[in-house]
């Protein structure tokens, strides 16, 4: 059945309403190193666009913490994406061959980021670019995790029976925080400490939301700052319980989970085709069987220039 | 000058012998070794003859010779699932096993269904399969792992997150702690080595937990962390054992990684070679035996030794 021309101006008026206010928000943001999302080729909307006759092949890294065959079990209940279905989308619809490499561990994944062996990845964005030499990759789109949040903050909490009562107590105490791969428990968390003007009498360095939980629990600790979703979608969820803590503050928020590719492997056009076959697909499908996401057009975000200068260094002990 | 460097020289040397006592020894997989089991271990004990005893998944005790080869084979009646053995100091085998219950818990407005453990039963066979004795483990709701330490079967249970003493001949537990047990996805497994040192595999510490057979706790060590002497994955390691050196061995899954620490638990070395023994967050059973050797199950039913490198 046709569509009417003034509904048809309509749907092409919203799309370039939406693509404008985007690529509006990517100039417009003050940004010190450089913008993370793809922009935007033209404002032609997707589910207009042929499917191209040359097949487009892109083998991405997935280290993903909502997706069954990257989180760990214990949290299977909520971490239950699963890409299989889209891959078969993408294949039949858009000429999209889509191949995935599973990290579970994010360790393994880095050496693979770092070795340029892949075209792309799916994984919270920072964790690519923590790696050096990842400047070519852009976020084509951000993924939503199954509650619809598309964020990732740190979170700084205390045990329920803990003295403290607000952030500004915490001078002088002992928090643990986040390695340098984890921006949101690590540049984020250090970034609201110093806005607040709190100064720790100690920080502990963990690489691990669950190890910070444990010595918090312990009490060897007096405050943590661990990332938003890890009392709910880690293993923490076997030690703990979210009403054992009480949050005394937020971090500012980033992405949380983005598709990205390697721009330096893959041109800005098949990026460009790339995303509007994810969008389009998350449009039709969103709720399918077995994806348990949503793919959304990227946010701004820019990493902070002294978290890119600290690349490549040691974590701190 | 001369004497300065004379002196260095000597302390160097004098040192050597220290250092190398404090090292972890070298280990390599033992390619002689095949063992390939219909139904895949759920625990492992090496008795005082150096045959390996498995209890496999499908509630089968068998006995292995060090050369490889199945030399008993018994299934024990049990009630609830078959999920550890211990040998005592007589060989005899304590097969236990945890009856689970099916709860519901709703989480994040979604409801989800999980077995939840709420009784453990024990039952001895000696050598020929021969039961010796039975009954309820009063007060452990689940048993991942067990040992005997000084006379009492101590048994992890993951139900209550605790170590528990049991007398067997009073029926009741004598002490239960979970001071410095951190545990996750289920798995709960721990060692006992010498002077009846326990060594518990604090997984969501990303530790190895020392107590002594009093229930205190001893200096843990290990963090989560990218290096050889670190733990990876979301929560590690699995398993652990005392070799008679006091070196200590770990195994953590996903990717699987076994490594040898020397015995104050400072640093490792990583045992190559070895091949992905499970999927996903999952128990890896690590028996150990008088030689030293290392013995390794795979979800597969497979069984690998490791001998020391010479």
């Amino acid at each position: 059945m046709r569509e009417s021309p003034i509904k048809r101006f309509g749907i092409l008026a919203s799309a370039c309403s939406a693509v404008f206010l985007l690529a509006g928000c990517l100039t417009t943001s003050t940004c010190r190193t450089f913008e993370t999302a793809l922009p935007y080729l033209d404002n032609e909307p997707c589910a207009s666009c042929p499917p191209s006759k040359r097949t487009l092949v892109l083998t991405l890294a997935v280290n993903d913490i909502y997706c069954a065959d990257t989180a760990c079990s214990c949290v299977r209940y909520i971490a239950n994406r699963k890409y299989g279905e889209l891959q078969n989308l993408l294949k039949k619809k858009y000429n999209i061959d889509l191949r995935l490499k599973y990290f579970i561990e994010p360790y393994d994944f880095d050496d693979a980021i770092a070795a340029r062996k892949y075209d792309g990845a799916i994984s919270k964005p920072w964790r690519v670019y923590a790696v050096p030499g990842t400047d070519s990759y852009r976020r084509v789109v951000d993924i939503a995790d199954p509650d619809g949040n598309r964020w990732l903050w740190g979170i700084v909490i205390v045990n329920k029976d803990s003295k403290f009562k607000k952030l500004a107590d915490l001078n002088g105490e002992n928090i643990a925080m986040g390695n340098k791969c984890a921006y949101e428990k690590h540049y984020s968390a250090l970034k609201l400490l110093a806005e607040r003007g709190v100064k720790p009498g100690k920080i502990t360095w963990k690489a691990s939301c669950l190890e910070s939980v444990g010595i918090l629990l312990d009490k060897e600790i007096d405050a943590a700052a661990i990332s938003n979703y890890a009392l709910e979608a880690s293993c923490v969820v076997d030690i703990a319980q979210k009403d054992d803590f009480r949050i005394l503050a937020e971090t500012e928020k980033i992405p949380l989970t983005s598709v990205m590719v390697d721009t330096g492997k893959v041109s800005i056009r098949d990026a460009e085709r790339f995303r509007r076959a994810l969008i389009a697909i998350s449009a039709a499908h969103a709720e399918g069987k077995n994806f348990h996401g949503k793919f959304l057009a990227p946010t701004h975000w820019c990493p902070s220039l002294e978290a890119l200068k600290e690349r490549g260094e040691k974590e701190k002990e | 000058m001369r004497k300065q460097l004379a002196i260095l020289l000597a302390a160097t040397l004098a040192a050597l012998p220290l250092m190398a006592k404090t090292q972890a020894p070298a280990y390599k997989v033992d390619d002689s070794y095949k063992v390939q089991l219909r139904s895949s271990a759920l625990y492992m004990a090496v008795d005082s003859k150096g045959a390996v005893w498995a209890l496999l998944r499908s509630g089968e005790v068998v006995q292995i010779s060090p050369e490889g080869k199945e030399l008993k084979r018994f299934k024990p009646e049990m009630d609830g699932d078959p999920s550890t053995l211990a040998l005592d100091k007589k060989d005899n085998i304590t097969v236990l096993s945890t009856k689970k219950e099916s709860k519901t818990f709703k989480v994040k407005g979604r409801k989800i269904t999980r077995d939840v453990p709420v009784a453990a039963y024990y039952a001895i066979y000696d050598a020929t399969g021969k039961k010796l004795k039975d009954g309820e483990l009063k007060g452990v709701t689940s048993a991942s792992a067990a040992h005997y330490a000084k006379g009492k079967l101590v048994i992890a249970d993951v139900g209550q997150r605790s170590l528990i003493f049991y007398d067997l001949t009073a029926g009741k537990i004598k002490k239960q702690t979970n001071k410095g047990i951190r545990l996750c996805c289920g798995i709960f497994d721990f060692c006992v080595g010498p002077n009846d040192m326990i060594y518990v595999a604090s997984l969501g510490a990303f530790k190895v937990q020392p107590f002594k057979a009093s229930g205190s706790t001893g200096h843990g060590f290990g963090k989560r962390g990218n290096s050889v002497d670190d733990f990876h994955g979301c929560c590690n390691p699995v398993s652990v054992a005392v070799l008679p050196d006091k070196s200590i061995v770990t195994v953590e899954k996903d990717s699987t990684r076994v490594k040898v620490y020397d015995p104050k638990g400072r640093t490792a070395k990583l045992i190559e070679g070895i091949q992905e023994l499970v999927k996903g967050c999952a128990h890896i059973p690590l028996a150990v035996d008088k030689k030293g050797n290392i013995y390794l199950a795979s979800n597969k039913g497979k069984i690998i030794r490791c001998v020391k490198a010479q």
